[in-house]
Protein backbone atom coordinates (compact mmCIF):
# COMPACT_ATOMS: atom_id res chain seq x y z
CA UNK A 1 0.00 0.00 0.00
CA UNK A 2 1.53 3.63 -0.63
CA UNK A 3 1.93 6.15 1.96
CA UNK A 4 1.78 9.49 0.87
CA UNK A 5 3.85 11.05 3.37
CA UNK A 6 6.74 13.09 2.95
CA UNK A 7 9.25 10.54 1.52
CA UNK A 8 6.35 9.93 -1.22
CA UNK A 9 6.31 13.59 -1.73
CA UNK A 10 10.33 13.65 -2.65
CA UNK A 11 10.26 10.65 -4.37
CA UNK A 12 7.48 12.31 -6.50
CA UNK A 13 9.63 15.26 -7.18
CA UNK A 14 12.85 12.99 -8.14
CA UNK A 15 10.47 10.91 -10.64
CA UNK A 16 9.27 14.84 -12.31
CA UNK A 17 12.92 15.75 -12.20
CA UNK A 18 13.66 12.25 -14.40
CA UNK A 19 11.11 12.79 -16.93
CA UNK A 20 11.55 16.38 -17.49
CA UNK A 21 13.47 15.39 -20.53
CA UNK A 22 11.57 12.19 -22.18
CA UNK A 23 8.26 14.65 -21.43
CA UNK A 24 10.07 17.92 -23.16
CA UNK A 25 11.03 16.05 -26.60
CA UNK A 26 8.04 13.47 -26.69
CA UNK A 27 5.66 17.20 -26.46
CA UNK A 28 8.22 18.84 -28.65
CA UNK A 29 8.28 16.19 -30.87
CA UNK A 30 4.80 15.34 -31.31
CA UNK A 31 3.02 18.75 -31.06
CA UNK A 32 5.57 21.97 -31.96
CA UNK A 33 8.15 20.50 -34.64
CA UNK A 34 5.60 17.77 -35.62
CA UNK A 35 8.82 17.68 -39.19
CA UNK A 36 7.52 14.46 -41.28
CA UNK A 37 10.87 14.01 -42.34
CA UNK A 38 11.42 13.08 -38.42
CA UNK A 39 9.19 10.45 -38.83
CA UNK A 40 10.00 9.40 -42.69
CA UNK A 41 11.51 6.12 -43.77
CA UNK A 42 14.97 6.23 -43.01
CA UNK A 43 13.86 7.27 -39.28
CA UNK A 44 12.00 4.17 -39.59
CA UNK A 45 15.20 2.37 -40.94
CA UNK A 46 17.32 3.09 -38.45
CA UNK A 47 14.71 2.48 -35.78
CA UNK A 48 14.98 -0.78 -36.88
CA UNK A 49 18.37 -1.39 -37.02
CA UNK A 50 18.52 -0.22 -33.78
CA UNK A 51 15.77 -2.72 -32.47
CA UNK A 52 17.53 -5.21 -34.67
CA UNK A 53 20.95 -5.00 -33.34
CA UNK A 54 20.05 -4.54 -29.97
CA UNK A 55 17.89 -7.31 -30.05
CA UNK A 56 21.18 -9.83 -31.50
CA UNK A 57 22.97 -8.21 -28.76
CA UNK A 58 20.97 -9.35 -26.23
CA UNK A 59 20.53 -12.36 -27.50
CA UNK A 60 24.23 -13.15 -28.13
CA UNK A 61 25.06 -11.54 -24.21
CA UNK A 62 22.32 -14.62 -22.76
CA UNK A 63 24.08 -17.23 -24.89
CA UNK A 64 27.90 -16.20 -23.94
CA UNK A 65 27.35 -14.73 -20.68
CA UNK A 66 25.09 -16.40 -18.79
CA UNK A 67 27.79 -19.20 -17.37
CA UNK A 68 29.48 -15.97 -16.64
CA UNK A 69 26.33 -14.50 -14.51
CA UNK A 70 26.23 -18.10 -12.49
CA UNK A 71 29.80 -18.27 -11.94
CA UNK A 72 30.24 -15.32 -10.24
CA UNK A 73 27.17 -15.90 -8.38
CA UNK A 74 28.36 -18.68 -6.99
CA UNK A 75 31.96 -17.44 -5.75
CA UNK A 76 33.95 -14.86 -5.36
CA UNK A 77 35.58 -13.85 -7.80
CA UNK A 78 36.40 -10.10 -7.14
CA UNK A 79 38.92 -9.80 -10.38
CA UNK A 80 36.57 -11.28 -12.85
CA UNK A 81 34.06 -9.28 -11.90
CA UNK A 82 36.02 -6.05 -12.13
CA UNK A 83 36.88 -7.37 -15.75
CA UNK A 84 33.55 -7.61 -16.49
CA UNK A 85 32.14 -4.15 -15.11
CA UNK A 86 35.56 -2.62 -17.10
CA UNK A 87 32.78 -2.27 -20.34
CA UNK A 88 30.71 -0.30 -17.80
CA UNK A 89 33.36 2.05 -16.87
CA UNK A 90 35.36 3.41 -20.02
CA UNK A 91 34.17 6.21 -22.36
CA UNK A 92 32.09 4.36 -25.18
CA UNK A 93 34.36 5.81 -27.99
CA UNK A 94 37.26 3.60 -27.13
CA UNK A 95 35.22 0.36 -27.06
CA UNK A 96 34.53 1.59 -30.74
CA UNK A 97 37.79 2.01 -30.91
CA UNK A 98 38.91 -1.04 -29.59
CA UNK A 99 36.67 -2.84 -32.37
CA UNK A 100 38.01 -1.36 -35.14
CA UNK A 101 41.72 -1.91 -33.89
CA UNK A 102 40.42 -5.59 -33.86
CA UNK A 103 38.79 -5.70 -37.03
CA UNK A 104 41.72 -3.99 -38.65
CA UNK A 105 44.26 -5.38 -41.04
CA UNK A 106 47.05 -4.35 -38.10
CA UNK A 107 46.00 -7.21 -36.30
CA UNK A 108 46.05 -10.90 -37.28
CA UNK A 109 42.50 -11.56 -36.03
CA UNK A 110 41.56 -8.37 -38.02
CA UNK A 111 43.30 -9.70 -41.33
CA UNK A 112 41.57 -13.22 -41.00
CA UNK A 113 38.29 -11.24 -40.81
CA UNK A 114 38.86 -9.45 -43.90
CA UNK A 115 39.91 -12.40 -45.71
CA UNK A 116 36.28 -13.68 -44.74
CA UNK A 117 35.03 -10.82 -46.00
CA UNK A 118 33.64 -10.37 -42.20
CA UNK A 119 35.10 -7.65 -41.30
CA UNK A 120 33.99 -5.31 -38.55
CA UNK A 121 33.87 -1.34 -39.86
CA UNK A 122 30.80 0.22 -40.93
CA UNK A 123 28.95 -3.62 -40.67
CA UNK A 124 25.98 -5.06 -38.83
CA UNK A 125 28.86 -7.52 -37.09
CA UNK A 126 30.67 -4.86 -35.68
CA UNK A 127 27.92 -2.85 -34.44
CA UNK A 128 26.16 -6.09 -33.08
CA UNK A 129 29.75 -6.77 -31.24
CA UNK A 130 30.12 -3.30 -30.42
CA UNK A 131 26.69 -3.43 -28.35
CA UNK A 132 27.17 -6.54 -26.55
CA UNK A 133 30.50 -5.37 -24.97
CA UNK A 134 28.62 -2.37 -23.75
CA UNK A 135 25.61 -3.92 -23.48
CA UNK A 136 27.23 -6.78 -21.28
CA UNK A 137 28.11 -5.93 -17.65
CA UNK A 138 24.17 -4.95 -17.20
CA UNK A 139 23.07 -8.15 -17.77
CA UNK A 140 25.99 -10.37 -16.13
CA UNK A 141 25.50 -8.38 -12.60
CA UNK A 142 21.13 -8.10 -12.79
CA UNK A 143 21.31 -11.91 -13.89
CA UNK A 144 24.48 -12.58 -11.17
CA UNK A 145 22.02 -11.02 -8.44
CA UNK A 146 18.53 -13.41 -9.86
CA UNK A 147 20.72 -16.04 -9.71
CA UNK A 148 22.52 -15.56 -6.16
CA UNK A 149 19.19 -14.71 -4.36
CA UNK A 150 18.05 -18.34 -5.25
CA UNK A 151 17.90 -20.27 -2.29
CA UNK A 152 20.88 -22.90 -2.73
CA UNK A 153 19.33 -26.47 -1.75
CA UNK A 154 17.54 -27.53 -5.04
CA UNK A 155 21.01 -26.99 -6.91
CA UNK A 156 23.04 -28.73 -3.84
CA UNK A 157 20.20 -31.47 -4.51
CA UNK A 158 20.89 -31.76 -8.12
CA UNK A 159 24.78 -32.08 -7.75
CA UNK A 160 24.80 -34.84 -4.93
CA UNK A 161 22.44 -36.72 -7.58
CA UNK A 162 25.27 -36.13 -9.64
CA UNK A 163 24.92 -33.54 -12.11
CA UNK A 164 27.53 -30.79 -13.28
CA UNK A 165 27.50 -27.63 -12.37
CA UNK A 166 26.73 -26.81 -16.09
CA UNK A 167 23.84 -29.35 -16.69
CA UNK A 168 22.24 -27.08 -13.18
CA UNK A 169 23.23 -24.59 -15.00
CA UNK A 170 21.04 -25.11 -17.96
CA UNK A 171 18.88 -27.49 -16.82
CA UNK A 172 17.30 -26.13 -13.42
CA UNK A 173 18.87 -22.68 -12.82
CA UNK A 174 17.71 -21.06 -16.27
CA UNK A 175 14.22 -22.54 -16.75
CA UNK A 176 13.77 -20.99 -12.67
CA UNK A 177 14.92 -17.81 -13.56
CA UNK A 178 13.61 -17.63 -16.99
CA UNK A 179 11.92 -14.66 -16.31
CA UNK A 180 14.21 -13.02 -14.12
CA UNK A 181 17.03 -13.85 -17.13
CA UNK A 182 14.35 -12.69 -19.76
CA UNK A 183 14.30 -8.94 -17.86
CA UNK A 184 17.94 -8.37 -17.92
CA UNK A 185 18.06 -9.22 -21.23
CA UNK A 186 15.87 -6.49 -22.24
CA UNK A 187 17.55 -4.05 -19.75
CA UNK A 188 20.59 -4.94 -21.44
CA UNK A 189 18.44 -4.48 -25.13
CA UNK A 190 17.40 -1.02 -23.69
CA UNK A 191 21.43 -0.17 -22.81
CA UNK A 192 22.26 -1.25 -25.93
CA UNK A 193 19.31 0.77 -28.05
CA UNK A 194 20.92 3.89 -26.52
CA UNK A 195 24.07 3.47 -27.29
CA UNK A 196 26.01 5.98 -29.30
CA UNK A 197 29.43 6.30 -28.37
CA UNK A 198 30.73 3.21 -29.79
CA UNK A 199 28.82 3.39 -32.79
CA UNK A 200 29.84 6.55 -33.87
CA UNK A 201 33.67 4.78 -34.64
CA UNK A 202 33.04 1.31 -35.68
CA UNK A 203 29.25 1.35 -37.51
CA UNK A 204 28.82 5.20 -38.70
CA UNK A 205 27.05 3.72 -41.25
CA UNK A 206 25.90 0.18 -41.72
CA UNK A 207 26.80 -0.35 -45.62
CA UNK A 208 25.63 -4.26 -45.70
CA UNK A 209 22.53 -5.24 -48.10
CA UNK A 210 19.45 -4.73 -47.26
CA UNK A 211 21.06 -1.50 -44.55
CA UNK A 212 22.19 -0.07 -47.60
CA UNK A 213 24.13 2.89 -45.90
CA UNK A 214 21.44 3.08 -42.77
CA UNK A 215 22.72 3.96 -39.34
CA UNK A 216 21.56 3.64 -36.15
CA UNK A 217 18.42 6.01 -34.54
CA UNK A 218 21.30 7.56 -31.87
CA UNK A 219 24.26 8.20 -35.02
CA UNK A 220 21.00 9.22 -37.52
CA UNK A 221 19.48 11.90 -34.53
CA UNK A 222 22.75 13.66 -34.09
CA UNK A 223 23.18 13.72 -37.90
CA UNK A 224 20.05 15.11 -38.24
CA UNK A 225 20.70 17.79 -35.35
CA UNK A 226 23.98 18.67 -37.38
CA UNK A 227 21.88 18.89 -40.82
CA UNK A 228 18.45 20.33 -39.98
CA UNK A 229 18.61 21.50 -36.62
CA UNK A 230 16.90 20.56 -33.43
CA UNK A 231 12.91 20.40 -35.09
CA UNK A 232 13.83 17.20 -37.24
CA UNK A 233 16.37 15.90 -34.54
CA UNK A 234 13.43 16.43 -32.07
CA UNK A 235 10.55 14.58 -34.07
CA UNK A 236 13.40 11.74 -34.69
CA UNK A 237 13.98 11.39 -30.87
CA UNK A 238 10.20 11.53 -30.01
CA UNK A 239 9.85 8.47 -32.04
CA UNK A 240 13.01 6.74 -30.89
CA UNK A 241 11.74 7.05 -27.29
CA UNK A 242 8.17 5.35 -27.87
CA UNK A 243 9.86 2.27 -29.13
CA UNK A 244 12.38 2.74 -26.09
CA UNK A 245 9.52 2.81 -23.41
CA UNK A 246 7.94 -0.09 -25.33
CA UNK A 247 10.77 -2.07 -24.19
CA UNK A 248 10.78 -0.55 -20.52
CA UNK A 249 7.38 -1.44 -20.16
CA UNK A 250 7.83 -5.11 -21.49
CA UNK A 251 11.10 -5.22 -18.99
CA UNK A 252 8.26 -4.00 -16.19
CA UNK A 253 5.59 -6.44 -17.27
CA UNK A 254 7.78 -9.12 -17.17
CA UNK A 255 9.28 -8.18 -13.93
CA UNK A 256 5.80 -7.90 -12.88
CA UNK A 257 4.81 -11.65 -13.40
CA UNK A 258 8.24 -12.87 -12.22
CA UNK A 259 7.50 -11.38 -9.17
CA UNK A 260 3.82 -12.41 -8.44
CA UNK A 261 4.73 -15.86 -9.83
CA UNK A 262 7.33 -16.27 -7.30
CA UNK A 263 5.02 -14.96 -4.41
CA UNK A 264 2.55 -17.32 -5.63
CA UNK A 265 5.40 -20.36 -5.75
CA UNK A 266 6.46 -18.89 -2.23
CA UNK A 267 2.77 -19.34 -0.34
CA UNK B 1 28.89 -45.86 7.13
CA UNK B 2 28.44 -49.72 6.75
CA UNK B 3 25.53 -50.95 5.18
CA UNK B 4 23.26 -49.88 8.25
CA UNK B 5 20.20 -49.50 6.41
CA UNK B 6 17.45 -47.21 8.37
CA UNK B 7 18.96 -44.81 10.81
CA UNK B 8 17.77 -42.22 12.79
CA UNK B 9 19.32 -38.98 13.65
CA UNK B 10 18.06 -36.79 16.77
CA UNK B 11 18.87 -34.03 18.72
CA UNK B 12 18.03 -30.34 19.61
CA UNK B 13 17.43 -27.20 17.20
CA UNK B 14 21.38 -26.21 16.98
CA UNK B 15 22.77 -29.27 17.74
CA UNK B 16 24.57 -29.54 14.67
CA UNK B 17 22.43 -32.29 12.69
CA UNK B 18 22.34 -30.49 9.42
CA UNK B 19 25.89 -29.39 9.72
CA UNK B 20 26.12 -32.74 9.82
CA UNK B 21 24.45 -34.05 6.79
CA UNK B 22 25.86 -30.85 4.40
CA UNK B 23 29.51 -32.37 5.51
CA UNK B 24 28.45 -36.09 4.61
CA UNK B 25 27.39 -34.83 1.41
CA UNK B 26 30.01 -32.45 0.12
CA UNK B 27 28.25 -29.16 0.67
CA UNK B 28 30.13 -28.31 3.67
CA UNK B 29 34.11 -29.18 3.23
CA UNK B 30 35.45 -31.56 5.63
CA UNK B 31 38.11 -29.85 8.01
CA UNK B 32 39.49 -32.92 9.74
CA UNK B 33 38.68 -36.56 10.28
CA UNK B 34 37.22 -38.87 7.36
CA UNK B 35 34.26 -40.07 5.90
CA UNK B 36 33.77 -43.43 4.86
CA UNK B 37 31.02 -44.81 3.05
CA UNK B 38 31.04 -49.01 2.59
CA UNK B 39 34.38 -48.65 2.79
CA UNK B 40 35.52 -45.82 0.66
CA UNK B 41 37.17 -42.66 1.73
CA UNK B 42 35.13 -39.93 0.09
CA UNK B 43 36.51 -36.91 2.19
CA UNK B 44 37.62 -35.09 -0.49
CA UNK B 45 35.19 -36.44 -3.48
CA UNK B 46 33.28 -34.18 -5.14
CA UNK B 47 29.94 -33.27 -4.02
CA UNK B 48 28.96 -35.09 -7.66
CA UNK B 49 31.06 -38.17 -7.09
CA UNK B 50 30.32 -39.31 -3.79
CA UNK B 51 26.41 -40.63 -4.24
CA UNK B 52 25.02 -39.23 -0.91
CA UNK B 53 22.11 -37.70 -1.78
CA UNK B 54 20.55 -34.73 0.35
CA UNK B 55 17.07 -33.93 0.78
CA UNK B 56 15.40 -31.07 2.78
CA UNK B 57 12.02 -29.09 1.85
CA UNK B 58 13.98 -27.04 -0.68
CA UNK B 59 15.33 -29.55 -2.59
CA UNK B 60 12.78 -29.65 -5.46
CA UNK B 61 12.86 -28.28 -8.98
CA UNK B 62 9.28 -26.46 -9.24
CA UNK B 63 9.31 -26.28 -13.58
CA UNK B 64 9.45 -29.82 -13.76
CA UNK B 65 6.66 -32.55 -13.88
CA UNK B 66 6.29 -35.37 -12.07
CA UNK B 67 7.23 -37.92 -13.72
CA UNK B 68 10.09 -35.69 -15.47
CA UNK B 69 11.29 -34.67 -11.86
CA UNK B 70 11.87 -38.39 -11.37
CA UNK B 71 13.40 -39.43 -14.16
CA UNK B 72 15.87 -36.29 -14.54
CA UNK B 73 17.89 -38.59 -11.89
CA UNK B 74 18.31 -41.68 -13.74
CA UNK B 75 19.68 -39.29 -16.47
CA UNK B 76 22.31 -38.53 -14.69
CA UNK B 77 23.01 -42.43 -13.31
CA UNK B 78 21.53 -45.40 -14.74
CA UNK B 79 18.88 -46.66 -12.53
CA UNK B 80 18.51 -49.60 -10.29
CA UNK B 81 15.22 -49.01 -9.35
CA UNK B 82 12.05 -49.39 -12.01
CA UNK B 83 10.35 -46.14 -11.91
CA UNK B 84 6.82 -47.36 -11.39
CA UNK B 85 8.28 -49.14 -7.95
CA UNK B 86 9.17 -45.97 -6.39
CA UNK B 87 6.72 -44.14 -7.66
CA UNK B 88 4.55 -46.75 -5.77
CA UNK B 89 6.73 -46.75 -2.84
CA UNK B 90 5.84 -42.81 -2.08
CA UNK B 91 1.96 -43.12 -3.16
CA UNK B 92 2.68 -40.55 -6.25
CA UNK B 93 0.27 -41.21 -8.04
CA UNK B 94 -0.64 -37.76 -9.35
CA UNK B 95 1.04 -35.47 -12.18
CA UNK B 96 1.90 -31.83 -12.67
CA UNK B 97 4.36 -29.32 -12.28
CA UNK B 98 6.19 -30.35 -8.66
CA UNK B 99 5.77 -26.16 -7.89
CA UNK B 100 1.98 -26.34 -7.74
CA UNK B 101 2.22 -29.55 -5.56
CA UNK B 102 1.63 -29.15 -1.60
CA UNK B 103 4.82 -29.75 0.64
CA UNK B 104 3.97 -33.14 1.43
CA UNK B 105 3.78 -33.68 -1.97
CA UNK B 106 6.69 -32.48 -3.23
CA UNK B 107 8.55 -34.04 -0.52
CA UNK B 108 7.39 -37.52 -1.77
CA UNK B 109 8.88 -36.70 -5.07
CA UNK B 110 12.03 -35.97 -3.88
CA UNK B 111 12.63 -38.60 -1.87
CA UNK B 112 11.46 -40.92 -5.16
CA UNK B 113 13.67 -38.83 -7.06
CA UNK B 114 16.56 -39.11 -4.67
CA UNK B 115 16.06 -43.43 -4.53
CA UNK B 116 15.90 -43.62 -8.49
CA UNK B 117 19.22 -41.99 -8.70
CA UNK B 118 20.18 -45.27 -6.76
CA UNK B 119 22.95 -43.74 -4.23
CA UNK B 120 24.75 -45.32 -1.18
CA UNK B 121 23.36 -42.71 0.96
CA UNK B 122 20.20 -40.79 1.08
CA UNK B 123 19.92 -38.08 3.96
CA UNK B 124 16.54 -36.89 5.14
CA UNK B 125 16.60 -33.78 6.55
CA UNK B 126 13.27 -33.07 8.60
CA UNK B 127 11.42 -34.05 5.44
CA UNK B 128 9.23 -36.98 7.19
CA UNK B 129 7.65 -34.55 9.20
CA UNK B 130 6.05 -32.83 6.33
CA UNK B 131 4.59 -35.98 4.89
CA UNK B 132 1.35 -37.36 5.37
CA UNK B 133 0.99 -41.20 6.51
CA UNK B 134 4.22 -41.42 8.28
CA UNK B 135 3.82 -45.34 9.33
CA UNK B 136 3.67 -45.85 5.62
CA UNK B 137 6.13 -43.84 4.12
CA UNK B 138 8.55 -45.27 6.86
CA UNK B 139 7.71 -48.99 5.98
CA UNK B 140 8.88 -48.53 2.32
CA UNK B 141 11.97 -46.43 2.85
CA UNK B 142 12.78 -49.24 5.35
CA UNK B 143 12.49 -51.92 1.98
CA UNK B 144 13.51 -49.56 -0.18
CA UNK B 145 16.71 -48.96 1.90
CA UNK B 146 17.00 -52.99 2.46
CA UNK B 147 16.57 -54.38 -1.29
CA UNK B 148 18.48 -51.79 -2.64
CA UNK B 149 21.66 -51.62 -0.38
CA UNK B 150 20.89 -47.60 0.06
CA UNK B 151 21.56 -46.08 4.03
CA UNK B 152 18.99 -43.51 4.79
CA UNK B 153 19.56 -40.79 7.95
CA UNK B 154 16.33 -39.71 8.72
CA UNK B 155 16.58 -36.39 10.39
CA UNK B 156 13.72 -35.59 12.76
CA UNK B 157 12.62 -34.51 16.24
CA UNK B 158 10.50 -37.42 16.75
CA UNK B 159 11.70 -40.69 16.81
CA UNK B 160 8.85 -43.51 16.10
CA UNK B 161 8.25 -46.68 18.47
CA UNK B 162 8.28 -48.84 15.88
CA UNK B 163 11.70 -47.95 14.60
CA UNK B 164 14.34 -50.82 15.13
CA UNK B 165 17.34 -49.66 13.32
CA UNK B 166 20.05 -47.48 14.85
CA UNK B 167 19.38 -44.39 16.42
CA UNK B 168 21.97 -41.31 17.26
CA UNK B 169 21.25 -38.49 19.21
CA UNK B 170 23.42 -35.13 18.38
CA UNK B 171 24.63 -33.12 21.51
CA UNK B 172 26.79 -30.02 20.35
CA UNK B 173 27.83 -31.07 17.58
CA UNK B 174 28.83 -34.68 18.86
CA UNK B 175 27.21 -37.74 18.29
CA UNK B 176 25.88 -40.58 20.27
CA UNK B 177 24.65 -43.74 19.36
CA UNK B 178 22.02 -44.57 22.17
CA UNK B 179 20.71 -47.74 20.04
Amino acid sequence: MIKRDGLWIISGVSIVLASIPTVIILYYGFVIFHDSLGFGRTVLLSIGITLLSSALASMIIFIVFTPLAYELSRGKHLIWESISDIPASIPHPIVGIAFLLIGSPLTPFGRFLESMGFGLFDSIQGLVLALTFISMPIYVRSVQYTFSSRNEDAENFAFSLGASRLRVLYSIMVPESARGILSSALTAMSRAMSEFGSIAIIAYYILQYPFNGGQTASVLIYNYYGYYGPGVAVSASALMILFSMAIIVAIRIVGYIGNSGKKEGSS
Amino acid sequence: MYDEGLIWLSGENGSGKTTFLKILCGIIPVRSGTITVNGNDITLSDIQRRRVVYVNQNTYFPHLDVEGHIQWAGKLRASRIPLQEVMDAFGIDYSGRVGRLSLGQKMRVAMATAFFGTPDVILLDEVIPSVSGQDEIFEHLSRLSTRYSIDVILVSQNIPERHSGPIYIMKSGTMEKVR
